[in-house]
């Protein structure tokens, strides 16, 4: 299995992508501000000139990233058609190259458990498989040329088929510890809640306020229930980036 | 499922003894029907060990593990267009780096958040304000408390928040319950920089348990036994509270109301978490992390000395940091430059003056006529009239050449409306005119904004500026969002003058410029506070020159002298004021007080005793909110307190 590299998180890919950015849309940095191309500036509020951001994974420059982010979100196609000359197979995809084209699928995994949570994942998916592949899969572009691949829409929903399958054991790590944490948390609440409402009822008299005391109760465990008990994981993948590859033999 | 794909990522398998199904060895619940797999045993006896409530949560599984619900979004359908392109072209391939780098940038770290809504909001957040948000979706599982001093953006912080959970689809039923006097401004934040819409508030008699969509309404309202029932059937996502010290008495029935409300995340705001006595601090936490000191026996037996001396406040500090996310200005690096106040009084013409008090007598006369009360909206309309009048004669004319007045009111007192509306069209330069041109003339190479409420005023004054040759960039609501980009660009680029009439909305970066004229009074003080921290605000280099015109004799003479000097509003930091009304015990709107004063006073004197005891009347509020400021920065604000919560 070819596992995330921690280091392809967040952080070490903001200064690429501004290298990146300064070359292909004319950012131009001068005494530590940042000028922008008419194109840029409306993701920017506007703004012809920004501070030049630190490439660190703080907060204090997450606006910047974000907006440079979605400029290219933007502009960028999501889907591409490549071709790729055989000596050149990344190692992650020798194992699953066919003579049938390849879908590569960047997904965002979207967690909501006991916290919001977010996993980047990458899958190769071929007529039978998925496998899930480095995030830095071609963030060079390297040997890809452009290709013409033709994907008819059944076989287009079979291989979203095929991922929908495969996401349960794609992800199988990220879920079982966060359905544990879910479920440690939902203990701790609901004892937190009991104890709670044993002190009040203990306190109290009057037989209706004893009842409503038990409804409020009731209530309050069924909500933390809603959003603590594993099987209320849900886990939304949303496609970032698509590329459909074959391969040159 | 197909074990070639297991064994084709280097997994071993094991067969579920449940379902059959093969499963990667090491799993500790199976994948597809969710029962425990061998190694699970140790984790599920470990759990059992912990304490008794979590084994008999755990008990409900029956050792088996429910599958989580996972959803695959669609590809978008101009992308499978293309996907299925018979006749193709061949695509370029250059733009997959930077599109990969792009996303993999907003990754902040493997597990955590990157907040998407800072890629789709039309404000620039201070970095405190992202982590602020952040604490609340991650560190605080999505409720907590947002404990800014005030004038630091807690609205911004909220809204980060209700705008991720949205993205994200975590949430899709919102309630956001603010004091009446902040309803217009946060409707306007929402939706001017959030994006966001906000559902029709005339549906609230109707409301359905499958109600979706973000509900904004005062608290006030929503606790009213009318609706209460309503907002108990829905099972909200995410529940806002604004001002929600309004909360800390756990007899009221607005905390009772706030408590009983299905719920899954809870935000409540406020700058003043602890009052006089700190079992209000209980209660405040209790709603969004309900039982997280127990019982009051023991918070009191713990942490409290006395009703108003806490015991372990270190302890205390700690365990509050966790549900509670508090700035001070000093944590913010913001430091403003100082702000000078102007009053210009100007002396009308004796046309205008008679212009003024003639408007004045008919808006009396339609109040006497039609027996409004306080919230008919006759009464607001009439109210707008009067601050028309010391705007322009042209923004009057225009509502009253518009016919506007209910027909009794044109029939009965046609004589004195033609004579105001004569009196208008005979005033071509009033003195508040005359004395912004002179004022523009004076320093004409500077950059200065001038506030008006009205289009037609607006109107007028360009023609004036630009007849004496002065540069005018227009901003105003009725413009398309890039005119309004455009104008502010010029604006930036070239100087000159800005004639605006937005006040709320728009992360406006103005600080270029540090002149700011109010050519003429909203009567809401917090329209007057947006006005100026559009310019006093991070990022002003210099002193900030604010210049406020007000014509002698006028209603304007007495809000100045009497109302706004009074509560010392311009130099209050930005936010304070709203804070403020919001402890007022009178929930009307600052606005439809002061109409309701001068259109129901029968001469100046009872005007300016009126609005002399409005002015108590927020000065004690202010002595409340300045008490409860300090409590709460006794207790929360040693540097250690500071650190943790950053």
């Amino acid at each position: 299995m070819t596992d995330v590299r921690p280091d392809t998180h967040g952080a070490a890919w903001r200064a690429p992508l501004l290298a990146k950015a300064k070359a292909r849309y004319g950012i131009v940095e001068r005494d530590g501000r940042l000028e922008l191309p008419e194109s840029v500036r409306g993701f920017f509020l506007g703004e012809q000139s920004v501070e030049a951001p630190a490439g660190g994974g703080g907060a204090g420059s997450d606006f910047f990233w974000h907006r440079l982010a979605e400029h290219v979100t933007v502009t960028e196609p999501m889907f591409y058609r490549a071709s790729l000359p055989a000596p050149s197979i990344p190692p992650d995809l020798q194992e699953i190259v066919s003579t049938d084209p390849l879908l590569l699928i960047w997904v965002r995994g979207q967690f909501e458990a006991h916290r919001l949570i977010e996993h980047p994942l990458a899958v190769a998916i071929s007529k039978d498989r998925a496998i899930k592949v480095s995030l830095d899969l071609f963030s060079d572009e390297g040997p890809l040329t452009p290709a013409k691949i033709y994907l008819t829409e059944e076989e287009l929903a079979a291989r979203m088929t095929l991922l929908r399958g495969a996401l349960p054991v794609l992800m199988n790590r990220e879920i079982v510890e966060i359905q544990a944490t879910m479920l440690r948390t939902l203990g701790e609440e609901t004892q937190r809640i009991r104890e709670y409402y044993s002190h009040l009822l203990v306190k109290t008299v009057k037989h209706e306020e004893k009842e409503r005391l038990r409804q409020e109760q009731h209530f309050l465990e069924v909500e933390h229930r809603r959003r603590l008990h594993p099987g209320a994981l849900r886990i939304l993948v949303v496609p970032e980036v698509i590329v459909a590859l074959s391969i040159e033999v | 499922m197909d074990v070639s794909i297991l064994e084709s990522h280097g997994f071993s398998w094991q067969a579920c003894a449940s379902c059959s199904e093969a499963c990667p060895e090491g799993a500790l619940f199976c994948i597809h029907c969710g029962a425990a797999l061998g190694d699970s045993a140790p984790l599920m006896d470990r759990y059992e060990a912990e304490d008794e409530v979590l084994s008999e949560v755990f008990s409900d599984f029956d050792g088996d593990m429910p599958a989580p619900e996972i959803l695959l979004a669609d590809i978008p359908e101009h992308v499978t267009r293309v996907i299925h392109q018979k006749r193709q072209k061949a695509l370029p391939v250059d733009g997959l780096p930077i599109r990969l780098a792009a996303f993999l940038s907003t990754i902040r770290e493997e597990g955590t958040l990157g907040l998407q809504a800072l890629g789709h909001i039309e404000v620039e957040p201070r970095p405190y304000q992202i982590e602020s948000a952040l604490s609340i979706l991650e560190a605080m599982g999505g409720s907590g408390i947002l404990a800014d001093e005030v004038g630091l953006g807690k609205t911004i912080e909220a809204g980060l928040v209700i705008k991720e959970m949205i993205l994200r689809r975590t949430a899709s039923r919102i309630l956001v319950l603010v004091p009446a006097s902040l309803l217009a401004q946060w409707g306007e934040e929402l939706t001017d920089k959030f994006g966001l819409t906000i559902s029709d508030d005339t549906a609230v008699e109707t409301l359905s348990p499958e109600f979706e969509g973000i509900m904004l309404l005062s608290l006030h309202r929503a606790k009213s036994r009318k609706v209460q029932a309503l907002f108990g059937a829905v099972a909200w996502d995410l529940v806002v509270v604004d001002e929600a010290h309004s909360l800390k008495n756990h007899l009221t029935l607005a905390h009772r109301f706030v408590f009983s409300l299905r719920r899954k995340y809870t935000v409540l705001l406020t700058a003043t978490p602890i009052q006089n006595d700190l079992r209000e601090l209980y209660n405040l936490i209790n709603i969004v992390k309900p039982g997280y000191f127990k019982s009051i026996r023991l918070f009191r037996r713990k942490y409290m000395a006395d009703r108003f001396t806490p015991r372990n406040p270190e302890e205390l500090r700690r365990l509050c940091s966790r549900v509670m996310v508090r700035h001070r200005r000093s944590d913010t690096l913001i430091k403003l430059p100082p702000r000078e106040v102007n009053t210009h009084f100007v002396e009308p013409s004796a046309t205008e003056l008679e212009f003024y008090n003639l408007t004045l007598e008919l808006a009396r006369r339609a109040v006497s006529l039609l027996h409004v009360d306080e919230g008919d909206h006759i009464m607001l309309l009439l109210s707008i009239l009067l601050k028309e009048s010391t705007s322009s004669p042209e923004a009057l004319l225009g509502t009253l050449e518009a016919a506007v007045l209910p027909k009794i009111v044109r029939e009965t007192e046609s004589a004195l409306l033609r004579q105001v509306l004569e009196l208008g069209r005979s005033l071509s330069l009033t003195a508040k005119m005359q004395w912004l041109l002179e004022e523009v003339a004076s320093q004409p190479g500077e950059p200065i904004i001038i506030y008006t409420e009205y289009l037609k005023t607006q109107s007028k004054l360009q023609g004036l500026l630009e007849a004496e040759g002065a540069l005018v960039h227009r901003y105003a609501g009725n413009l398309r969002l890039r005119e309004k980009e455009a104008a502010l660009a010029a604006f930036r680029q070239q100087g000159g003058v800005l004639l605006s009439t937005e006040v709320g909305g728009q992360g406006l970066n103005l600080q270029h410029c540090h002149r700011l004229v109010n050519f003429d009074l909203p009567w809401n003080p917090m329209k007057l506070e947006q006005r100026i921290g559009r310019i006093h605000r991070f990022g002003q280099q210099e002193k900030v020159e604010i210049s406020t015109i007000a014509g002698k004799g006028t209603f304007e003479e007495y809000l100045v002298t009497i109302l706004l000097s009074k509560i010392k509003l311009f130099e209050m930091v930005i936010g304070e004021i709203d804070s403020i009304l919001a402890y007022l015990k009178n929930p009307v709107p600052m606005e439809r007080r002061i109409g309701r004063i001068i259109l129901t006073s029968p001469d100046t004197s009872s005007i300016q005793r009126r609005l002399d005891n409005l002015a108590n009347e927020i000065l004690t509020a202010k002595q409340h909110f300045d008490r409860d400021r300090d409590s709460s920065a006794k207790l929360l604000d040693l540097p250690a307190v500071a650190e943790e919560a950053l």
